[in-house]
């Protein structure tokens, strides 16, 4: 896996007098094979961070670099996404197969596609017959295991997960985190890890980053973060987390 | 979800049933609902008495009404509807002979408003996305709203006058040949394609903005596969009930157009058939036209189904 830079990032919403800067001068990087969990209130800029290193929003100023080099314009992207809410972000209409299939490199043949597609579902825990299954007949849990399988079938060199468990129940919230880190442990995954919920980057993220209002307060190894934290605004994030929830999960 | 496609299947079938029924009921009582007598009336006042009681009797009504509610049921299933007054033939001769026309015309311009309005709209979906190209977004609203307003039979009048009288160009009339169905395939078809184009935007530009299509953009897809595999597939539900119901009234359309170009179909024939009070003709061609607006709804809600179990079904 790679490391992920992001120098001076700025993405700016609306024109003239409603222009809105959600993310300004954004630097953060997340370590090869590990995991940077960015945290922040909802509307502090950790969405439009996480879509710019997609690509999926253009950015008006600053840099995003994988292994030093710019991201590729052609081909399948190497940063890949996980969205938050899995049953709106998989098509209704396609089965669960084909959703993973349009993520598989183009030189797989067309045996060894339905395979990749076995193997997949079979990484995240999901019965491979059920390949035909459309996303209505899936639970939120499963679908954001689909989810999973498809980002990791573009080979991606980092993983950004956006809240990826706020729109599950409690219940299934835990076993998608434990599969989130099993999958980064055994591939050695780069990811980008965003929530809102401290407890839950606690107990995934090495490297955290605390956002609000666009911009990075602060920055580094979960446990400094967490333990001493040097901003103000941190301290307060961490005050108000109950004590039930200070413990890892 | 077995017994979900059931339930669907008899609750269809039997609206289907009742509507079919509500529509005979209907057609039958027609003739007793015209006032006075209306065997007089299909005769006019000079007619001599013998005539009319002939006709009468000829055409059952001198019988107790249920009788001859039967022997109308009983015809409808064996095709026996009856003798043309004015044609002197059997109705059912008259409508194997002049169906097949309205029929071709009606599917004609249902597939050209359909084969306009999803390239069009989702054209212009696309290039107009999120505030780009206001003039081009402007100018297509404009000019759908005036061509869906623009009454078919008097676009075919417009028609025949540039392109048959002016121009020269296409038959003013029905010739038999393939070219005199283009006028007439046009003026239906052109209201329904601008309506139709409008729902295909409005739709496709809502889906664009859905979940499924960020992520396909996520994937790297080219604009071209996220238009045509995710987005437009779940975009065409609302279009195509819309347009399903269209062809329904498409079909009844006809009967105008049908009279503008002369073309010998069963809305020619009506017209001719009520100013003449051929009360026979009358009610086997509104038979015809109410049960192929009901198979019409049929379908639609049919292919519905099939296209999105969800909201017709209830399938989770």
């Amino acid at each position: 896996m790679t490391e992920l830079r992001i120098e001076k990032l700025t993405v700016r919403y609306g024109r003239g007098p409603s222009v809105h800067t959600a993310a300004d001068e954004v630097s953060l990087t997340v370590p090869a094979s590990q995991t940077l969990g960015l945290v922040g209130e909802s509307g502090s800029g950790k969405s439009t961070v996480a879509r710019a290193a997609a690509g999926l929003v253009s950015a008006d100023s600053g840099t995003i670099k994988l292994g030093g080099k710019p991201l590729p314009r052609r081909g399948l992207r190497p940063v890949q996404m996980i969205f938050q809410d899995p049953r709106s972000s998989l098509d209704p209409r396609m089965s669960i197969g084909e959703s993973i299939a349009e993520c598989l490199p183009s030189r797989f043949s067309r045996s060894a596609r339905r395979s990749e597609i076995s193997r997949l579902l079979d990484m995240v825990h999901l019965d491979p017959t059920r390949r035909g299954a459309r996303p209505p007949e899936l639970s939120g849990g499963q679908l954001q295991r689909v989810a999973i399988a498809r980002v990791l079938a573009a080979r991606p060199a980092v993983v950004v997960a956006d809240e990826i468990t706020s729109a599950l129940d409690v219940s299934v919230q835990g076993a998608v985190l434990n599969l989130v880190r099993e999958l980064q442990t055994e591939l050695g995954l780069s990811l980008l890890f965003i929530s809102h919920n401290l407890a839950v980057v606690r107990y995934v993220a090495s490297q955290v980053a605390v956002m609000r209002t666009g911009r990075i307060l602060e920055a580094g190894p979960a446990d400094q973060v967490f333990h001493r934290p040097q901003h103000s605004y941190t301290r307060q994030l961490l005050d108000a987390v109950p004590d039930t929830l200070r413990s890892t999960p | 979800m077995q017994n979900r496609w059931t339930a669907f299947a008899l609750r269809r079938g039997t609206r289907l049933i009742i509507s079919l029924w509500v529509l005979v009921s209907a057609a039958f009582l027609m003739i007793h609902l015209v006032p006075g007598d209306p065997v007089r009336a299909m005769l006019g006042p000079t007619a001599a008495p013998a005539l009319v009681d002939q006709t009468r009797e000829n055409l059952g009504l001198n019988d107790p009404l249920w009788e001859q509610y039967l022997r109308f049921l009983r015809g409808l299933f064996t095709g026996d509807l009856g003798t043309s007054i004015t044609m002197g033939l059997p109705v059912s001769e008259v409508l194997a002979a002049r169906l097949p026309n309205t029929l071709t015309l009606g599917l004609l311009g249902f597939v050209l408003a359909i084969c306009l309005a999803l390239p069009v709209g989702a054209t212009i979906a696309v290039a107009t996305r999120k505030g780009r190209r206001r003039g081009l977004e402007l100018s297509f609203a404009s000019t759908s709203v005036v061509v869906a307003t623009i009454p078919d039979f008097l676009l075919g009048v417009a028609l025949v006058a540039i392109f048959g009288v002016t121009l020269e160009l296409l038959p003013v009339a029905w010739t038999g040949g393939a070219e005199s169905y283009v006028l007439p395939v046009i003026a239906l078809a052109a209201g329904p394609a601008a309506v139709l184009s409008r729902i295909v935007r409005v739709e496709l530009l809502s889906t664009l903005d859905e979940d499924f299509v960020r992520t396909a953009r996520a994937k790297r897809l080219s604009s071209r596969r996220i238009v045509l595999r995710h987005a437009l597939p779940n975009a065409v539900t609302a279009a195509l009930t819309l347009g399903g119901l269209m062809l329904g009234t498409l079909v009844a359309s006809t009967v105008l157009v049908e009279n503008v170009f002369a073309w010998p179909g069963l809305g020619s024939t009506v017209v001719g058939a009520i100013l003449g009070r051929d009360y026979p003709l009358v009610q086997a061609i509104v038979l015809v036209y109410g049960t192929g607006v009901l198979l019409v709804n049929t379908l639609v809600d049919v292919v519905l189904a099939l296209l999105d179990p969800r909201s017709t079904i209830g399938d989770q």
